[in-house]
């Protein structure tokens, strides 16, 4: 069973053009696949319409085999937008109350956190490295260190599908690579599926197991090494970026 | 002077009043600290202007105005959350249309029934020592329900505050959520034009949650606070009006915002005692 289907996927936003059209992929438990292409692609619009955002006008996804339009078990899901500018910033909660948030999609009405959910909750911002920085208010918080925050929030219910847009963008490098030491770690136990978008080629290499390249149309799916050996992916990004991705300075084998 | 004061507290009317506002007053705090955050503060003055729609009608009608003022602030409720859905629309000016037509619905319909009375004037402006037990008990029934309501939805609102949506990821139903508040500010605003009157009533809602936002003290402690703001802003206000002899629902306002800037200056005090210049 594919932890995500999607299935001829049109997509367009009232009286505008196509977004995107004709986006076909899956992928399972243990898939790490990164989201590639350039601005107003669709990479986004794509991850929003995953989480049933926003509705394609044609097309099918399902995560877990169910329709997403009836998809009800938002605990089994994590995301971490790309914009926290949206999020309210006067928001007076503490890192740790905002971590708890990410048990949200667990709950049945009427929702309650136990003592055990903040003891979670706890542990999610010391994965993250922020257990002393628990009871300060989120807003307080540099902008690296909330969106960690927001990590934790993710990783608290240890969702068995995660879905990042452009999670490393506001990260200074230490950041980074905690946040990347983390994903691969959870994905390399080969139980979550990971679906992130990113624009660093680089960082693409050398995390992804799978690569869709959007482009208005899916110009490219398939594993790293079908990836580094299209000659039309090639030709679209130019053998520069595409050996960006490829090629790996750490002596790891491609 | 204190005898005086001592008297006063013995007399039914000024135990009601100040049983009253101490109801409001958490009812208040516990409402307007959602309605700050999901930026709708202004949905309390505009539904208190739609509710002035509803007492004049009431007043006209011969019915009880508490009743039809309630009718019509969910009704202008209503008006609100779909306007501001509609699109191109944001909730601060689809409640400022809904609070422009409520009042001037309000005014045409006074004028027609042969102008302003003592009544009116008092839900214009409050009449907190007029309030009668019958009242009180009403006001408790109805805040025990939105308290109850608030707490059933308390997690969902507070996602919603802060990210509208994640929340949606997380199977929240924000409309519901965003139906639910606006209904117990409905309700909330129409208690308390009794205790503040239409044209104060939303700094009830306002200031105290905006107090005790200066204290960073998370989600939950700010909520805690805003109601021990909130009732000791009301139970002072109530207080100093009877030793000042001055009308209640403004000096309750005047000692919120005293707190208030109180508060604000705390903050600025300690964040530039924080800041590396300092």
């Amino acid at each position: 069973m594919p932890t995500v289907k999607v299935d001829n996927l049109y997509f367009r936003y009232p009286n505008g053009p196509d977004v995107f059209g004709g986006v076909s992929f899956e992928v399972g438990k243990g898939d790490s696949l990164v989201v590639l292409g350039p601005n107003g692609s669709g990479k986004t619009t794509l991850l929003k319409a995953l989480l049933g955002l926003e509705t394609p006008y044609e097309g099918g996804i399902s995560l877990f085999d169910t329709p997403v339009a009836r998809f009800s078990d938002w605990g089994r899901v994590g995301y971490l937008p790309q914009n926290t500018r949206l999020l309210n910033p006067h928001f007076p909660a503490t890192a740790l109350e905002v971590a708890a948030l990410g048990l949200l999609g667990g709950k049945k009405f009427p929702r309650r956190f136990t003592r055990g959910d903040m003891d979670k909750a706890a542990a999610a911002l010391d994965r993250v490295g922020l257990a002393s920085r628990a009871d300060r208010i989120y807003s307080e918080l540099s902008g690296g260190q909330q969106q960690r925050v927001l990590l934790a929030r993710l990783l608290v219910g240890e969702p068995e599908l995660i879905l990042l847009d452009e999670p490393s963008s506001a990260l200074d490098n230490e950041s980074r690579a905690m946040f990347f030491s983390i994903l691969d770690a959870i994905n390399a136990a080969g139980k979550t599926t990971v679906l992130w978008i990113t624009h660093d080629m680089g960082e693409a290499g050398r995390h992804a197991s799978k690569l869709l390249y959007l482009d208005g149309k899916m110009r490219f799916f398939g594993d790293m090494e079908g990836f580094c050996h299209s000659s039309e992916m090639g030709a679209v990004l130019g053998p520069y970026t595409q050996h960006t991705v490829c090629h790996r300075h750490d002596g790891a084998p491609k | 002077m204190s005898g005086d004061f001592a008297e006063i507290l013995s007399y039914g009317f000024a135990q009601r009043a100040l049983l009253s506002g101490a109801l409001l007053a958490v009812l208040c705090s516990l409402t307007g600290v959602f309605l700050v955050l999901r930026r709708l503060s202004l949905l309390g003055e505009g539904l208190a202007h739609t509710s002035f729609t509803g007492i004049a009608v009431g007043l006209l009608a011969g019915i009880n105005p508490v009743y039809s003022a309630f009718g019509f602030a969910v009704l202008g409720s209503v008006f609100v959350l779909k306007i501001a859905r509609g699109g191109r629309v944001h909730g601060d000016a689809a409640t400022g249309i809904v609070l422009a037509v409520g009042m001037s619905l309000g005014v045409i319909i006074t004028r027609l029934a042969g102008g302003f009375n003592v009544d009116l004037m008092n839900y214009l402006f409050g009449s907190v020592l007029t309030v009668t037990s019958g009242e009180i008990k009403f006001a408790a029934v109805a805040g025990v329900a939105i308290a109850l309501l608030i707490a059933l939805f308390f997690r969902e609102l507070e996602c919603i505050c802060f990210d509208q949506e994640y929340a949606r990821v997380c199977g929240v139903n924000v409309r519901a959520a965003d139906a639910v508040l606006a209904l117990a500010t409905a309700c909330v605003v129409v208690l308390t034009i009794r205790l503040a009157g239409i044209l104060l009533v939303s700094a009830l809602l306002i200031i105290p949650p905006s107090t005790a936002m200066q204290f960073s003290k998370g989600f939950k402690g700010t909520v805690l606070l805003s109601c021990l703001f909130s009732l000791a802003g009301a139970l002072g206000g109530i207080l100093l009006s009877f030793a000042l002899d001055l009308p209640a629902g403004p000096v309750v306002v005047l000692l919120n915002a005293l707190l208030f800037s109180a508060a604000f200056a705390y903050r600025k005090f300690l964040s530039s005692a924080d800041s590396p210049s300092a």
